[in-house]
């Protein structure tokens, strides 16, 4: 069986957008959508939504030129999105891991064509018919089921690969099923496109007038390969099924998880951990078997004549170590509610990532060390997040900015910032606001004399020159022009203050502690 | 027609009028103080205000004078001297040198040695680089430095290198004429700078000058000035960090702010004035520019050959004695010329066109120099003036010292000879071409500005293609109709940002034929660089520049028609068609002996104009039935007539009306009779305002030169041309004129604005629009076979001229491999064309060429097997061949040649394979099992590889399907009794083209063509909008809507659009590309 899905890129955002991610779902039914990509620089369409279709905008024009094409109010309304093969191509994957209910042997139809995104499923349907309850059947249910996923799908049940290929994508209608032995009458009126051949051979082909696989057929067949190469006999074969050809299934991967189920309800805390503990280090060996880290587990309790109970923990970085998972569960075990008793715990790894290999090395090279990449910080963190919150633990990166307060910026992700330019000399500690602070100075914008600030006076002994910061006026927020300067007192402290020059008013927005 | 100039956005000062007015007070009783670091925008994305900003502003703070110093460029400055000389500021010219090692020294020359020294160094920086790039080494500076007087800018951190690099420029410029930069540039540390450089100051000895390194004029282009670095960065506001400058204080600023600044340096700030007072002593002013002198026959000077020349010339032209206007005219320009030592320049030009003569390349002389009796008479123009009465005056001006101006047309494909003889002749050092400054316009700057903003690509895109279209104000209501919303402050900060950066050069570019040429050498006026195009220098000025420093320059532009007129000669002599004296025809000799050809007039009267030079647009052949031309001068106001500029000024109506006879012609005085006779009243030309001016109004020739000058400018600078048009009425009252006609008179003259057309211009343009005419009436087989041979040039596609030949009984034979040239060759008795390989789409020349001389020397080929073999060529251009059906001599059609080279092989030894006797067998066998095409599909694979088909017309093989619709042929709907006005029709036909004129408010014109004929269709703006997809995307399409007739023009004003592009593709699976 073949399943072509002809706008798998715009059903794959759609139904993303349902799901209410960011994307506003309503949009569906008001917005044209268009993905785009840069070619030569310049925007081109490299899909488009039904609606867009209706008023005639394709594949492979500019954007420009498909902007213009809807009526102007809807013009602005147009919603343009990236091209994102590798979202397209992972979410394939997973509709082909989705459609091994019907066949345990699905692939991924990938195009001969260089530069074509994969835009089909193959699904083996050898033996399935009589799950089915015949054909036409397993055909009407197929196409019912890819009709919920609201996923558009043309789909051909036929003996051969290749006469299931043409059928469902050049086949007059949407599901098609060519019975053993009728796979030449067929395909001969389907178009040359339909036997996977490469673009420059079809061009050959129709360069001569031969448009249709009958065409084709009726010429000698000595001629061909001279002329068109060895694949146009061999598509030909296999479609007609004269050759063999197999397919390349991909294997469903379940979510790493591991269950043990007890021989009856406990409440027995100590079993229950070492249960839950046991499960841990299964579920660690199998993130180890593929490489990967978890970066959210839930750890499930089925409880006798209760609802399970859900504890979810989440780490900063992909982990595979049992030990550490242990150690964030157990403070959540510790108060989970129990019931009548548990009769069996299961964990899940519900989110993973890839962990890359961090060489160990002898001596540690600091420098190169991000902050919060060693173990016990981690950990450490994970520990705050989970007893305290996901708020509970940010990270600060640089920015690059002139003014003080913006040269920072917090986050929750533990990314390692790039080392960004600083700019002039920077307190040591700065004041989360200004405090406004009186001053006597002789000239507007001459050297401070003295200072009153926590409720004390003090000399100056030194002044430098003001350094001014204008604000950044795309900000949008109202603020002042500021002259800083880094003044000394009798203590010996230097202190960091600034004047508004619009009002004239003195703050002290730092010390060097 | 040649596309609308979008008006310069903001005009060289020199052009401006700017009555040196300042707009805000002189502050007076400033401490004395120059602000000589100074970058404008002339420094690409980094300074951010004009020159003529910086001049006002620094006259306006009461500087004692105001100086620009751009990175390694000149560019800016004749802006600047011009506006300082309007303002009465003194101006310092300045540059900074950006050396290779980064650091940077301003220059500043005392002398016109120094200034010369200066061009030369940055000329050999540039020369040597890349283009838009300059590389100087210290020494290249050092070896130049006598007369200038230099600063040094301290890098940011001060370290032994700079020490080293601060002695040795000691050494050449010592102390006096050396200083070192100090600015005040509130980082924090400004003090412990100042001090770090005094000490630096006195320990090298080189005293310190304060400058406040000013990138804008005020602190309001601080945000434009951010946005500038994001572009030049690439990078958006946000991501720009610290590259932005973190206040806004690099504005140029008062004498007293500057005291203050440096209190305690106050011999800095004095040394400022000291350094300009001696800078001044140079000024652009003393550039003398000289014309190179001409070279004449010994013991003879340049103003004796020239009218030796001249009157040689005269003798030549008129067998039959130089008429007394001619001769008077001659003796008139003549002393003129002498007078203002212009000689050398008409000498020069003589030169060019008798060069370009010599080497058979056509060209002609426009422009009101150009038609002068002299270059008449000189073989410049052929435009005579005994039939003529032109201003001189008007470019060449006795008071204002303006240069005279010619243009020289050659043939496009040749120009580039002629560009490398001036090269040659003069040297690189001597000649270069005028540099064009490419300014930013709305779009480009909304596209740049709103990138740097972070605004997404869509919306940027969205706004960009909208800009242009609103005009100068967006509104918010536009802004919404776009999706976006107006009070957002982004959108706001983007369209403000873009109001001011719109005008800003943005790179030089080269001007199209401007060639500046020089006696001494050309580098020590100006720097040179090189140009994008190889084997091409460019100088740094504009024209507007040029204009400004006076210097003389020509314009070799390139004319399509005149490639196609000199092939069409070339061919006709092929077939035994000569000049009189036995050579090949000439424009002189069309011009002279089948002048008023009536059959001409009347195939132009017809609107048969398809392919010849500038009445073929189809404004201009609705045009043409009405206004009946039956001479020549009818010609020339056909070309003027047709143009914004006299459609704008409501003349066309008026001056058809009198030639039909409706309205009477009267004129109220006969002094104006004498200069609007000629257009029955109606003012046409920009000459005739002048003219008017001066005999109505009183004005002198130059105050008539004024006011055309304020005519090219009034839309911009509006006050001008009110005052000229006061003077104007005054004047024409004064004389006893009424005020209706003074007042009608007046605002013709403002309909000009942009786009009038001068007379002289369209004298010489309809010389070739009546050669063209006359070579399409006798010859149209060698016409149309030129045409194709010069494409790309003109308005129609090979297809419509090769269609329009057929109307002419041309007969067209298809392209063929046996017979074909890579250029259309005349056949039999010359009224037949072989189509040449050249149509073929993707074939190289040297394959057709390669080709034709196997043809030549072997004979005919019979089989694709022997041409392959023979001629060398490979694989793919047979394809291309084969595409193109080119085998019909062979008996294949496209589809069986094509089957014939499928199994050859490049890469194989064709000498030694055979091709074995079952592959023969097979080979035969598929001969005849190939399926058979439709006729319909092989006519659109004739257009896809051919862009034309000689079989039939696409539409005629639906034309059953339409005719059950309603629809009629081409044919029909010109017919009139059959299709009269206001009648309902449906026409269809293949798209050639489709155009919105900017002038038409809207509406869409679309041309479509039948097997019959073209068919006009006109669309408003909301029947386009609905039927939008069909309008922008059919290639076959349906209209329905009523006829409109004026005369024999034809339009159907379309309610309706359809596509029927599924028709054809019924008949044939293959579209692709079609077209």
């Amino acid at each position: 069986m073949a399943v072509w899905l002809p706008q798998w890129t715009i059903d794959r955002r759609f139904r993303q957008s349902q799901r209410g991610s960011k994307h506003n779902a309503a949009r569906e039914m008001q917005q044209p959508l268009l993905v785009v990509a840069d070619q030569h620089q310049r925007q081109v369409v490299t899909a488009c939504c039904a609606r867009s279709r209706r008023v005639g905008v394709r594949a492979g024009m500019a954007v420009v030129q498909a902007r213009a094409l809807f009526a102007p109010d809807e013009a602005g309304s147009v919603c343009l999105e990236p091209h994102e093969p590798e979202c397209d191509r992972v979410a394939l994957h997973k509709l082909a891991v989705w459609a091994h209910r019907f066949s345990p042997v699905v692939a991924i139809d990938t195009p001969t064509e260089e530069g074509r995104e994969p835009d089909g499923l193959l699904l083996d349907m050898t033996g399935s018919e009589a799950v089915f309850d015949g054909e036409e059947r397993m055909l009407r249910v197929v196409a019912e089921r890819f009709g919920r996923l609201r996923v558009h799908a043309h789909i051909a049940v036929a003996p051969t690969i290749g006469s299931a290929w043409a059928m469902a994508r050049f086949g007059s209608a949407p599901s098609s099923a060519v019975r053993p032995g009728n796979q030449r009458d067929a395909i001969a009126p389907l178009p040359i496109a339909a036997l996977r051949l490469p673009a420059e051979t079809t061009i050959g082909l129709s360069d001569i007038g031969i448009e249709t696989i009958s065409q084709l057929m009726d010429l000698p067949r000595a001629a061909l390969p001279a002329r068109f190469g060895e694949d146009v006999l061999l598509q030909l074969d296999r479609a007609l099924g004269h050759a063999m050809e197999t397919i390349d299934p991909i294997r469903p991967l379940p979510l790493p998880m591991a269950e043990r189920v007890f021989d009856g309800p406990t409440d027995r805390i100590e079993s229950i951990e070492h249960a839950v503990q046991g499960v841990l280090d299964e579920l660690a060996g199998v993130l180890r078997e593929r490489q990967v880290g978890a970066r959210e587990v839930a750890l499930v309790l089925h409880r006798s004549d209760l609802e399970p109970e859900y504890l979810e923990i989440t780490m900063a970085r992909p982990s595979c170590d049992a030990q550490h998972l242990w150690r964030l569960l157990r403070p959540k075990l510790e108060h989970a509610h129990l019931g009548f008793g548990v009769e069996g715990v299961l964990v899940r790894a519900d989110a993973v990532e890839r962990i890359l290999h961090e060489q160990s090395s002898h001596w540690r090279d600091t420098s190169q060390q991000q902050w919060g990449s060693d173990r016990e910080t981690i950990a450490l963190i994970d520990t705050m997040r989970n007893r305290m919150g996901s708020e509970s633990v940010r990270h600060a990166v640089l920015r690059e900015s002139h003014l003080p307060e913006r040269a920072f910026a917090m986050q929750r992700e533990l990314a390692s910032s790039p080392v960004a330019l600083t700019p002039n000399d920077r307190p040591t500690m700065l004041f989360d606001h200004p405090i406004p602070i009186e001053v006597i100075a002789l000239t507007p914008d001459g050297p401070v004399h003295r200072v009153r600030w926590d409720s004390r006076d003090h000399v100056v002994t030194s002044c430098a020159s003001p350094e001014r910061l204008s604000n950044e006026w795309w900000q949008h927020t109202a603020g002042s022009t500021r002259d800083y300067y880094a003044v000394r007192i009798e203590s010996g402290r230097w202190l960091w203050l600034a004047r508004a020059i619009e009002t004239n008013k003195w703050f002290i927005h730092g010390v060097w502690a | 027609m040649p596309d609308i100039e979008f008006p310069k956005l903001r005009p060289h000062p020199a052009k401006a009028d700017l009555n040196g007015s300042l707009d805000r007070p002189i502050q007076e009783g400033q401490t004395p103080y120059v602000e000589l670091d100074v970058t404008s925008n002339f420094t690409f994305l980094t300074g951010a205000s004009h020159p003529e900003e910086l001049v006002e502003r620094a006259a306006v703070l009461g500087h004692t004078a105001s100086a620009i110093a751009d990175t390694n460029s000149l560019a800016g400055v004749v802006r600047a001297h011009v506006s300082a000389k309007q303002m009465g500021v003194r101006f310092v010219v300045g540059c900074r040198i950006v050396l290779d090692s980064e650091l940077a020294v301003l220059v500043y020359p005392t002398s016109k040695s120094a200034y010369a020294r200066l061009c030369r160094l940055l000329t050999l920086g540039k020369r040597r680089a890349p283009k838009g790039e300059c590389h100087l080494a210290v020494h290249d500076l050092v070896e130049r430095s006598a007369g200038l007087l230099a600063i040094v800018q301290p890098p940011e951190i001060i370290g032994d290198g700079f020490l080293e690099f601060l002695e040795g420029l000691r050494g050449a410029f010592d102390d006096d004429r050396l200083s070192l930069a100090a600015s005040a540039m509130y980082r924090g540390h400004d003090q412990h700078r100042l001090a770090q450089l005094e000490s630096l100051a006195a320990h090298s000895g080189v005293p310190m000058v304060a400058t406040n390194r000013a990138l804008y004029h005020t602190p309001q282009r601080r945000a434009l000035q951010d946005v500038l670095t994001c572009i030049r960065h690439g990078c958006t506001i946000e991501q720009a960090g610290l590259r932005l400058e973190s206040h806004a204080e690099r504005h140029l600023k008062a004498g007293d702010d500057m005291a203050r600044l440096f209190a305690r340096y106050p011999e800095a700030v004095r040394r400022t004035v000291d350094i300009a007072e001696r800078a001044l002593a140079f000024d652009l002013d003393q550039l003398r520019y000289e014309y190179p002198a001409a070279e004449c026959p010994p013991g003879m000077s340049a103003a004796a050959h020239l009218e030796q020349e001249a009157w040689a010339g005269a003798q030549r032209r008129y067998s039959g004695g130089v008429p007394d206007r001619t001769a008077e005219a001659l003796r008139y320009e003549l002393a003129l010329i002498a007078e203002l030592k212009y000689e050398a320049y008409f000498l020069t030009c003589y030169d060019i066109v008798r060069f370009a003569r010599s080497r058979g390349i056509l060209c002609q002389g426009r422009g009101g120099a150009a038609n002068s009796a002299v270059c008449y008479c000189l073989g410049i123009t052929e435009v005579d003036p005994a039939r003529f009465s032109l201003l001189f005056e008007r470019f060449i001006s006795r008071e204002r010292g303006d240069p005279p101006d010619i243009d020289i047309d050659f043939e496009h494909e040749r120009r580039e000879e002629v560009l490398q003889y001036i090269y040659e002749k003069y040297g690189r050092e001597r000649a270069a071409m005028t540099a064009e400054v490419i300014s930013y316009r709305g779009r480009s700057a909304v596209r740049e500005v709103g990138k740097a903003m972070g605004l997404p690509a869509d919306c940027v895109d969205a706004l960009a293609k909208n800009l242009d279209r609103w005009g100068d104000k967006p509104t918010g209501d536009r802004i919404a109709e776009i999706g976006l919303n107006p009070r957002d402050p982004t959108i706001r900060h983007v369209l403000e940002l873009t109001n001011q950066l719109v005008g800003f050069p943005r790179h030089l570019s080269q001007h199209v034929g401007g060639m500046v040429i020089t006696q001494g050498p050309l580098c020590d006026l100006v720097p040179i660089e090189n140009a994008a195009m190889e084997d091409r220098t460019v100088i740094e000025w504009d024209k507007d520049d040029i204009d400004a420093m006076g210097m003389l320059k020509v314009d070799c532009l390139g004319l399509g028609m005149l490639t196609c007129i000199r092939k069409a000669f070339e061919m006709l002599k092929g077939v035994g068609v000569a000049g009189p004296d036995g050579g090949t025809l000439t424009i002189a000799d069309v011009m002279t002996h089948e002048q008023d050809d009536d059959d001409v007039y009347a195939m132009i009267s017809r609107a048969d104009t398809v392919g010849v030079f500038q009445i073929e647009s189809r404004a201009q052949m609705s045009m043409l039935p009405r206004l009946k031309p039956r001479c020549f001068y009818d010609l020339v106001i056909e070309v003027a007539i047709v143009r914004p500029g006299p459609i704008q000024g409501g003349m066309v109506h008026p001056y058809l009306r009198r030639r039909e006879g409706v309205e009477p012609v009267a004129y109220p005085r006969p002094e104006v009779k004498r200069v609007l006779e000629r257009t029955l009243g109606v003012p046409l030309f920009q000459e005739q305002a002048m003219q008017l001016a001066i005999v109505a109004a009183g004005f002198t020739p130059d105050q008539a030169d004024g006011l055309r000058r304020s005519m090219a400018a009034w839309k911009r600078k509006g006050n001008a041309i009110y005052r000229y048009g006061q003077q104007l009425i005054d004047g024409m009252l004064a004389n006893g004129y009424e005020e209706d006609f003074a007042n009608q008179c007046f605002e013709q003259i403002k309909g000009f604005s942009e786009y009038g057309f001068p007379e002289s211009h369209a004298a010489s343009f309809a010389i070739l629009v009546y050669v063209s005419c006359w070579l399409k009436h006798h010859h149209p087989a060698a016409f149309a076979a030129a045409l194709i041979n010069s494409q790309p040039m003109g308005f129609y596609q090979p297809a419509q001229i090769v269609r329009d030949a057929q109307d002419h009984g041309v007969e067209i034979r298809p392209i063929d491999v046996n017979h074909s040239h890579h250029n259309c060759i005349l056949e039999g008795n010359g009224n037949t064309i072989r189509l040449g390989m050249r149509m073929v789409k993707g074939l190289a020349v040297a394959d057709a060429e390669a080709i034709a001389r196997a043809v030549a020397s072997r004979g005919l080929f019979a089989t694709v097997e022997s041409l392959w073999r023979e001629s060398g060529i490979g694989t793919r251009a047979l394809r291309c061949l084969a595409r193109a059906d080119a085998f019909g001599s062979m008996g294949l059609d496209r589809q069986r040649a094509l089957w014939q080279i499928k199994p050859l092989r490049d890469a194989s030894m064709p000498l030694f394979e055979t091709v074995d006797g079952t592959d023969q067998e097979e080979t035969a066998a598929g001969l005849d099992r190939l399926p058979s095409i439709a006729p319909a599909t092989r006519v659109l694979q004739d257009y896809s590889a051919v862009g034309l088909s000689l079989k039939a017309h696409p539409v005629s093989f639906v034309r059953e399907d339409l005719a059950q619709r309603g629809a009629i042929t081409a044919r029909d709907l010109r017919n009139e009794t059959q299709c009269p006005a206001k009648r309902s029709v449906s026409v269809a036909g293949l798209v050639l083209c489709r155009q919105r004129p900017g002038t038409a408010s809207g509406v869409t014109f679309i041309t479509l063509e039948d097997e019959t004929g073209i068919a006009n269709l006109i669309i408003w703006k909301d029947t386009f909008e609905r039927y939008r997809r069909v309008g922008r995307l059919a290639r076959l399409m349906l209209a329905h809507g009523t006829v409109e007739r004026q005369g024999i023009v034809v339009h159907v004003h379309v309610h309706r659009l359809e596509s029927i592009d599924s028709m054809l593709s019924g008949v044939a699976v293959t579209s692709r590309d079609f077209h």
